[in-house]
């Protein structure tokens, strides 16, 4: 149904300086499937949704809708949007019109319903996402999920063939985001193709049939929601979807911040909700850095903690080195670090040594 | 609207009563003028005369006549320096004013004509000769130097002539000398210009200027013939062509009468003083026909201003540089110059071959300035509309232009409207300087009304409660103007 291939979009900033946005996009998206698009902020998800029914126009690229390429010059664009609705993070409203007269605006203009036609269809869709109470209210008097709900059966009334959400939960009280996500889990059940924008990733994985993850201006990698979740390919798909969280501090020598990397990390801890963790993260710090780690700067000292399993792991990593900084410790030393961690694992990498202590 | 008002009228009543009785000032020649407080009448060779004098307290310049007469009355001034026969006796006693003394110096008076139709004036000497001769001039000299204010105004014949009319400068819209009762002009001037252009077979048309604005007016091309006692002067010479005097005047120093002041009580003052400012001699035609001048103006100079307010906005966001630098250098200039500068520099030099209408030119000047100040409002109101109405509508398949009109005017149009509603009103309010062009608008009406009554208090305070009436009657105009848009 759609085809990318090679898209890209840069941006020109007014002082003249560019950013790239989007490398190197290609994917196929088939009739009827449900596809989520994940990834860090900034990797270009939002960017790409807009690229595809033209908010933005891409820098270069093919994209092919039903056949037709899109981005050949005097395509009708409004006639390609009449058939791709989108979903905003904002919910966009129009705000001098009421509810009823949002939905039945467009389609009144664009598709020649007259205004009995019109009106039905559209309390038929607020009874679909449960608002036809609301069909006079103005969206000021509406709360952010009635809003985005709205805004859905909005979408709706232009009968497209594709909806393009953007982030439709981001905006949202965490109370109000079940009743939108159960509108878009109807929408992906009844068939709608769909594309959607989210950092819900449970959501996203129960209900998508293809995720898509995206890193670095690329779709990075992709796969069934059993491929992405449970065996990603790639390690930063990994620490996408187990949701890990790192600190990473450079220590090049004796000399180095060590009170400021202390700092950062009792924040980190505190982010995270494992302040409990912060004693003895500081204590094996000590521990390492005044023992077997002294003689191997500069050296790279990582916290990571995962959100899904609730796993925390210190690393200290040096480069260019195989065999391990405590295989020369005491046991004395090796039974104090044991009593303060889960599991010391000492693995050689591609790029040196890691000494890994889960907490 | 009418608890807004009642503030201001008793401010205006107040004021109206402070002035102070004092006794009469003695003078016998120009010496005792020193140390006294001097009207005169802007322009005039009373000023040249005055300014010279370094001995007085003060010298004060009013625009007209009728000002400078006032100063003395509301105390002021001490003394006002005019012709004799300036003021009649009766219009003295009305305002508690008297000659204190008369120079022994005899002033010419007469025409003046623009400089390049010296055949006009050649035969305006020929006829001011005859006048003399057949004592056409004795008789309109005691018609109207002898009789009493508003008695005797017999409609004049009416002159029809072929070709272009001579356009005549009103300097002083007077009695004796030219005056308008009920659109006609009368007064001594008139009926000479009268018979003069009937002599010659040719038409009049009479606008209304200040002494200076004729002056322009008459090297600029837009009048002929410039009327209102104007002294014949050596620098004045250089300037126009003079016909022969029609008269000698005496300089007279007026002075507030002793024992002046308003025995009557302020409620009859008031009501004969609206008697005199609304219904002797039907007045009020004076205020209906200013209201007509300045609503023309008005509505007129919003919507072109409005519509070349959205070109300019259109030119500030065009993608070449020269457009967009263009238009802000255009705002940049509205924005600093003064509207009575920009108004009387697009009459006198910018316009001034094109032969448009007065009305024409106060209306193409103001809507030049409103579509200024018009873009901002726009500019303002479509920058407060959220991207991402523009996003919503793009995306549900609307064109650009639909998205426009249907999504982001009306939203503008709400946020816009208050801003624009004072834009409005401000030029309204701007209008009151078209005077200066020779339109008789509602502003200029109240000085047409004071010149023939001596009391400024009733025509200013009815023409102030029009403004307010207008300006809210325009609010109205615009919220249901907006209120059906936005319903659409």
């Amino acid at each position: 149904m759609i085809s990318v291939k090679h898209l890209s979009k840069t941006y020109h900033n007014t002082d003249g300086s560019t950013v790239t946005v989007l490398k190197d996009v290609n994917c196929e998206i088939s009739k009827g499937e449900a596809i989520s698009v994940i990834g860090g902020s900034g990797t270009g998800k939002s960017t790409f949704l807009r690229c595809l029914n033209l908010l933005d126009t891409p820098s270069s690229g093919e994209i092919v809708f039903e056949g037709e390429n899109i981005l050949q010059k005097g395509y009708p664009v409004h006639k390609l949007r009449q058939r791709m609705g989108m979903v905003f993070q904002e919910f966009n409203l129009f705000e001098h019109m009421t509810v009823l007269e949002n939905i039945v605006l467009v389609p009144r203009l664009v598709l020649g319903l007259n205004e009995e036609e019109a009106r039905s269809e559209a309390m038929y869709l607020l009874r679909k996402v449960g608002l036809a109470e609301k069909a006079d209210a103005m969206p000021s008097s509406l709360s952010g999920g009635q809003k985005q709900r709205v805004a859905i059966a909005r979408a709706l009334a232009m009968h497209p063939e594709v909806i393009l959400f953007d982030e439709p939960t981001s905006a949202l009280d965490p109370t109000m985001v079940g009743e939108v996500l159960s509108v878009i889990r109807d929408l992906a059940r009844e068939g709608m193709t769909l594309l959607l924008v989210t950092h819900q990733l449970k959501f996203a994985r129960e209900i998508s049939d293809r995720i898509f993850y995206m890193q670095d201006g690329v779709i990075f990698e992709e796969g069934t929601p059993q491929q992405i979740f449970e065996n990603p390919v790639h390690s930063s798909t990994k620490a996408f979807v187990r949701q890990i969280r790192r600190a990473v501090f450079e220590v090049g020598s004796p000399d180095f911040d060590f009170q400021g990397m202390y700092s950062s990390l009792a924040q980190f801890c505190h982010k995270y909700n494992v302040s409990e963790k912060m004693s003895c993260v500081k204590k094996l710090c000590n521990a390492m850095l005044d023992g077997p780690m002294a003689t191997h700067y500069p050296m790279t000292v990582r916290l990571s903690h995962s959100e899904l399993t609730e796993e925390s792991f210190l690393d200290f990593m040096v480069e260019k080195l195989d065999v391990s900084p405590l295989s020369d410790a005491s046991e004395e030393f090796m039974s104090g670090l044991r009593s303060l961690t889960a599991d010391i694992i000492e693995e050689s990498t591609s790029r040196g040594f890691r000494v890994r202590l889960i907490l | 609207m009418l608890r807004r008002l009642i503030p201001l009228l008793s401010a205006l009543i107040l004021l109206s009563c402070s002035g102070k009785q004092a006794g009469q000032l003695e003078l016998h020649g120009p010496e005792d003028l020193a140390g006294l407080r001097v009207a005169v009448t802007s322009g005039s060779y009373y000023d040249v005369i005055m300014t010279k004098r370094k001995d007085l307290a003060s010298l004060s310049r009013y625009s007209t006549d009728i000002d400078a007469l006032q100063a003395v009355v509301y105390g002021k001034a001490d003394v006002y320096v005019n012709d004799e026969i300036a003021f009649t006796n009766e219009l003295q006693e009305e305002n508690g004013i008297t000659i204190a003394c008369r120079e022994e110096v005899y002033f010419p008076i007469s025409f003046a004509f623009r400089k390049d139709i010296r055949e006009l004036c050649d035969s305006c000497n020929v006829f001011l000769a005859r006048c003399m001769d057949d004592g056409t001039l004795d008789s309109l000299k005691t018609l109207w130097f002898k009789s009493k204010k508003g008695t005797k105004l017999i409609p004049p014949d009416p002159v029809f002539g072929r070709g272009k009319p001579i356009r005549i400068a009103v300097t002083t819209s007077l009695f004796p000398y030219s005056f308008q009762v009920n659109r006609e002009w009368y007064g001594i001037e008139v009926d000479l210009m009268r018979l003069f252009a009937k002599s010659q077979g040719i038409s009049l048309q009479f606008d209304i200027y200040d002494l200076s604005g004729a002056t322009l007016a008459l090297s600029k091309g837009l009048a002929d013939i410039m009327t209102g006692a104007i002294f014949i002067t050596p620098e004045r010479m250089e300037q126009f062509d003079f016909c022969i005097p029609y008269h000698h005047c005496q300089p007279a120093y007026f002075v507030k009468a002793a024992g002046s002041g308003n025995a009557n009580s302020l409620w009859a003052r008031i009501k004969k003083d609206i008697y005199k400012s609304v219904i002797m001699e039907d007045r009020w035609r004076f205020i209906t026909k200013g209201l007509a001048a300045t609503v023309t103006i008005t509505i007129f100079a919003i919507i072109l201003g409005s519509i070349l307010g959205a070109g300019l906005l259109t030119m500030l966001r065009s993608r070449r540089r020269w457009v967009r630098k263009t238009a802000e250098v255009y705002n940049f200039i509205m924005a600093g110059l003064p509207m009575l500068v920009f108004l009387l520099i697009m009459f006198y030099v910018v316009l001034v071959r094109t032969g448009l209408s007065p009305i024409a030119v106060a209306i193409l000047a103001f809507a030049l300035n409103f579509a200024s100040g018009a873009c901002g409002v726009y500019g303002k109101a479509l920058g407060g509309i959220p991207s991402g109405q523009w996003d919503a509508a793009l995306a549900l398949g609307l064109t650009r232009g639909q998205a426009f009109w249907n999504i982001i005017v009306p939203q503008a149009l709400k946020a816009g409207m208050g801003a624009f509603t004072s834009q409005c009103t401000g030029l309204l309010k701007g209008t009151s300087i078209v005077g200066y062009i020779a339109i008789q608008d509602l502003t200029r009406a109240s000085d047409m009304i004071r010149s023939r009554t001596f009391d400024a208090l009733v025509p200013l305070l009815i023409v102030s409660i029009l403004y307010f009436v207008l300006a809210w009657l325009l609010g109205l105009l615009l919220k249901a103007l907006v209120r059906k848009r936005i319903a659409k």
